[in-house]
C-alpha cells in the first residue's frame, strides 16, 4: 500500500558536510524567495479590504484592484515556487519511497528530480517567450495602464529560479546515489525537500 | 470508441503510472497533458497550449482565494482558536453525557469553517480536546473516533480549500458551491451529535458526565465565539449576499484572522513567519496541481473521452442511484492511496460528465448537476479519510497520541462512518437537500 508523503517534513540530516550546506542554502533561497511572495499575498489582502472599505464606506473603491490581485499573485505564485520544490510540499504517492531506502532511494529521487526540472524548465522557457512577447506588443494592465513585461520578466526569472534550485537537488540526489546518503544526525532542519535520503 | 478516445484512455493509464511513479501529481498531469495534446494537435499546439494555460493561470485574478483562504485558516489555527470554540462549547454541552465529544464536534465545525483542511482541524483538536477527554474518564474509541469524524467537517464546511478547487475545474459558482455546503455541514454536526448520544446511551461509561459550568464561564464562551462566528457570517454571509466577490471576502477573512492572531499572540515573529511560509508551500503545490490539471482538461477534451466515457455509461442502463453508489466506492478505494485533492483532480474532468448525462434522472440540471456532485464527491473523500487501510485523519491521531492503537481510533471511528453513510445516502435521494440554498432560495 503506498502512503501519501507527510507534506513539507523536516528530513533528518548530516551536519557540517559539503551536501548538507548546499541544502542549507537552497532551503534559505527557497524561503526568502517565498517570503517575498507572500508579501504580495499580504499587498493583495490589503488592498482588497481596503478598496471594499473605501468602496462602502466612501463610495470610492481604489483604481484597478483586478490588475493589482492578477499580477499580485502571478508574482507571488512564481515567488513561492522554488520553497514548494525544496520543502517537498507537492502532492505525490510515495509508493517506491516506501519500498526503497538508501542509494535505491536516492536514485528514485533523482529520476524524480529529472522529471521535475525538465518540466518545470519547458513551463519555465514558455513563460520567458510570453514575457518577451508581453514587451513587443506593449501589453498593458487593463486599468492602471502600466506596462506588464517587466512583472513578466521577474515572474520568468523566479521561476528559472525554481529551474536552478530543482537542478541542484537533482545533482545532490545523484552524488547520494553514487556515494550513499550522507550520515544521520538529528531531525532539525535545514533540509532540502524531497531531494535528501 | 474512435482513435482520439483510446488516446486519452492510454493517456490516462501513463498518467496512474507516472503518479505511482512518485511524480508530483501536478508535474504528472501536465506531463500526460502536453504529450497528449503533442500526439492529438502536433508539438506546435501542445507548447502553444502551454504558453496559454501556464500564465493565464498565474495572473488569474480568481484564483487568487486560494493563498487567501489557506492564510486564513494557518492564522486562525496559530492563535488558538480551537482552544476557545472548544472551551466555548464545552460550557454549554460539557455537563451532558458523552458532551465533551459533542463539544469538540461542535468546536471542530467552528474550527473548520475558518480553516478549510480536514487534516489541520484533526491535528489541532487531537492537542485541543483528546487530553481533556482522556481526563474527564472517555473512552479512547469515543474520544479518538470523534476527533477523527470532527476533523472531516474542515473540507466541507465552508470556505473550503476542497471547494475552491472543484469550482475552479469545473467552472462553477464559487458562490452556489459554498451555499449548497451549508445544510450537509449542518447534517454531519447533526448526525455526529446523534451518533454520540447513541453510544453513550448503550454505552455511559464511554463518555461520562462533566462539571456543570455556571452562566458566567457561559457567557465568557459565548464572548469568545463571537468573534469566529462574525468572522463566518462576514466571509460567506458576504458572498451570498453580494457584497464582496470571493475574492475579497477571502481577503477580509484573512485580515480578520491576522487582527485576531496579532490580538493573541502579539508580534510573534516566529509564529507569522510559519504560518507565510506554511501557505507559500500550500499555495505553491495547488498552483502546480491547477497548471497540471488545465493542460490534462485540455487533452482530455481534444481526445473525447469523458464524452466517450460518459455515453458508455448511460448506454448500460443503470439507474442514477446505481452509478452514484458506483461513483462512492471508486472514491473510498481511490481513498486508500491517495490523498483527497489527487483523487478530486483525477476523477472529475471523467466523473462529471457522466453525473451530468444522469442529471435529468436525479431531477435536476447541468449547472445543478456540477454543485451536487462537487459535495458529493467532497463527502465520499471526506468518509474516506476515516475508512481503513489508509483513513488518513486516523493516522493523524496516531500520530498525536501514541498511546492509543489504530484498532481502537477505528472502532470509534465507526458509529460516525455509519452517519456519514447515511447523510450521504439522503443527499443522493434529496438533492434538493444541497441545491435548496443555492437554487431555490
Amino acid at each position: 500500500m503506498g502512503a501519501i508523503r507527510s507534506r513539507g517534513q523536516d528530513r533528518p540530516h548530516a551536519d557540517g558536510s559539503l551536501r548538507w550546506r548546499v541544502r542549507r542554502w537552497l532551503r534559505r533561497i527557497a524561503e526568502a524567495s517565498a517570503l517575498m511572495g507572500m508579501a504580495a499575498i499580504i499587498g493583495i489582502m490589503l488592498y482588497s479590504v481596503a478598496d471594499v472599505a473605501l468602496r462602502y464606506l466612501f463610495n470610492s473603491p481604489l483604481p484597478g484592484a483586478v490588475d493589482v490581485v492578477s499580477y499580485g499573485l502571478g508574482f507571488a505564485v512564481a515567488a513561492v515556487m522554488p520553497y514548494g520544490f525544496v520543502n517537498n510540499d507537492h502532492v505525490s504517492v510515495d509508493f517506491l519511497n516506501d519500498l526503497t531506502k538508501g542509494r535505491a532511494r536516492a536514485a528514485v529521487q533523482t529520476a524524480v528530480g529529472l522529471v521535475s526540472t525538465v518540466c518545470v524548465g519547458v513551463l519555465t522557457q514558455r513563460i520567458w517567450i510570453y514575457a518577451d512577447a508581453r514587451r513587443v506588443v506593449g501589453d498593458r494592465m487593463w486599468i492602471l495602464q502600466v506596462e506588464v513585461w517587466p512583472l513578466w520578466y521577474a515572474i520568468a526569472g523566479l521561476f528559472s529560479l525554481t529551474v536552478a534550485l530543482l537542478a541542484t537537488m537533482t545533482i545532490l540526489a545523484a552524488i547520494d546515489t553514487l556515494l550513499g546518503p550522507e550520515r544521520v544526525v538529528g531531525a532539525a532542519s535545514p533540509s532540502a525537500g524531497g531531494f535528501e535520503s | 470508441m474512435n482513435a482520439e478516445a483510446w488516446t486519452g484512455l492510454y493517456g490516462f493509464v501513463v498518467l496512474l503510472t507516472l503518479v505511482g511513479l512518485n511524480i508530483p501529481i501536478g508535474l504528472a498531469m501536465g506531463i500526460v497533458g502536453f504529450g497528449g495534446l503533442w500526439v492529438l494537435i502536433g508539438p506546435m499546439g501542445a507548447l502553444n497550449a502551454l504558453g496559454i494555460v501556464g500564465p493565464g493561470d498565474l495572473v488569474n485574478a480568481n484564483l487568487s482565494v486560494v493563498p487567501l483562504f489557506v492564510l486564513m485558516g494557518l492564522f486562525a489555527g496559530r492563535a488558538g482558536l480551537s482552544a476557545e470554540l472548544f472551551r466555548s462549547a464545552n460550557a454549554f454541552v460539557g455537563h451532558i453525557r458523552g458532551g465533551l465529544t459533542m463539544a469538540n464536534i461542535a468546536a471542530s465545525a467552528g474550527f473548520g469553517a475558518i480553516c478549510g483542511s480536514s487534516l489541520a482541524t484533526a491535528a489541532t483538536m487531537s492537542k485541543v480536546a483528546l487530553p481533556e477527554m482522556r481526563r474527564h474518564g472517555y473512552k479512547d474509541t469515543l474520544a479518538a473516533g470523534s476527533i477523527a469524524a470532527g476533523g472531516t467537517l474542515g473540507i466541507l464546511i465552508p470556505p473550503s480549500i476542497m471547494l475552491v478547487l472543484y469550482a475552479i475545474i469545473t467552472e462553477t459558482p464559487l458562490r452556489d458551491l459554498f451555499m449548497a455546503a451549508l445544510v450537509p455541514g449542518v447534517m454531519a454536526v447533526v448526525f455526529y451529535m446523534a451518533a454520540i448520544a447513541v453510544i453513550t446511551r448503550l454505552d455511559p461509561e464511554a463518555g461520562p458526565r462533566a462539571e456543570r459550568a455556571d452562566w458566567r464561564l457561559r457567557l465568557r464562551g459565548l464572548r469568545e465565539a463571537s468573534g469566529v462566528a462574525l468572522l463566518f457570517l462576514a466571509v460567506i454571509g458576504g458572498i451570498y449576499g453580494g457584497v464582496f466577490t470571493p475574492t475579497e471576502a477571502a481577503a477580509v477573512g484573512a485580515c480578520g484572522t491576522l487582527a485576531y492572531f496579532l490580538a493573541r499572540r502579539g508580534l510573534d515573529l516566529e509564529g507569522l513567519k510559519g504560518a507565510l511560509l506554511e501557505t507559500a508551500g500550500t499555495t505553491a503545490m495547488i498552483f502546480l496541481i491547477l497548471i497540471g490539471a488545465g493542460l490534462f482538461s485540455m487533452f482530455m477534451s481534444f481526445s473525447g473521452l469523458p464524452r466517450v466515457f460518459a455515453g458508455a455509461v448511460l448506454d448500460l442502463g443503470l439507474s442514477a442511484l446505481m452509478v452514484a453508489f458506483a461513483i462512492m466506492l471508486l472514491y473510498l478505494i481511490l481513498g486508500c492511496f491517495m490523498d483527497s485533492i489527487g483523487m478530486l483532480i483525477l476523477t472529475v474532468p471523467v466523473l462529471l460528465p457522466v453525473v451530468q448525462g444522469l442529471a435529468p434522472e436525479l431531477g435536476m440540471t447541468s449547472a445543478q448537476a456540477a454543485v451536487w456532485f462537487g459535495i458529493f464527491a467532497i463527502i465520499v473523500i471526506e468518509i474516506g479519510l476515516l475508512t481503513p487501510p489508509f483513513g488518513l485523519n486516523v493516522f493523524i491521531i496516531r500520530g498525536a497520541t501514541r498511546d492509543i492503537a489504530l484498532g481502537t481510533i477505528y472502532r470509534g471511528v465507526v458509529p460516525f462512518w455509519i452517519a456519514d453513510i447515511v447523510r450521504l445516502a439522503l443527499l443522493i435521494l434529496f438533492p434538493s437537500l444541497c441545491l435548496y440554498i443555492p437554487f431555490m432560495l
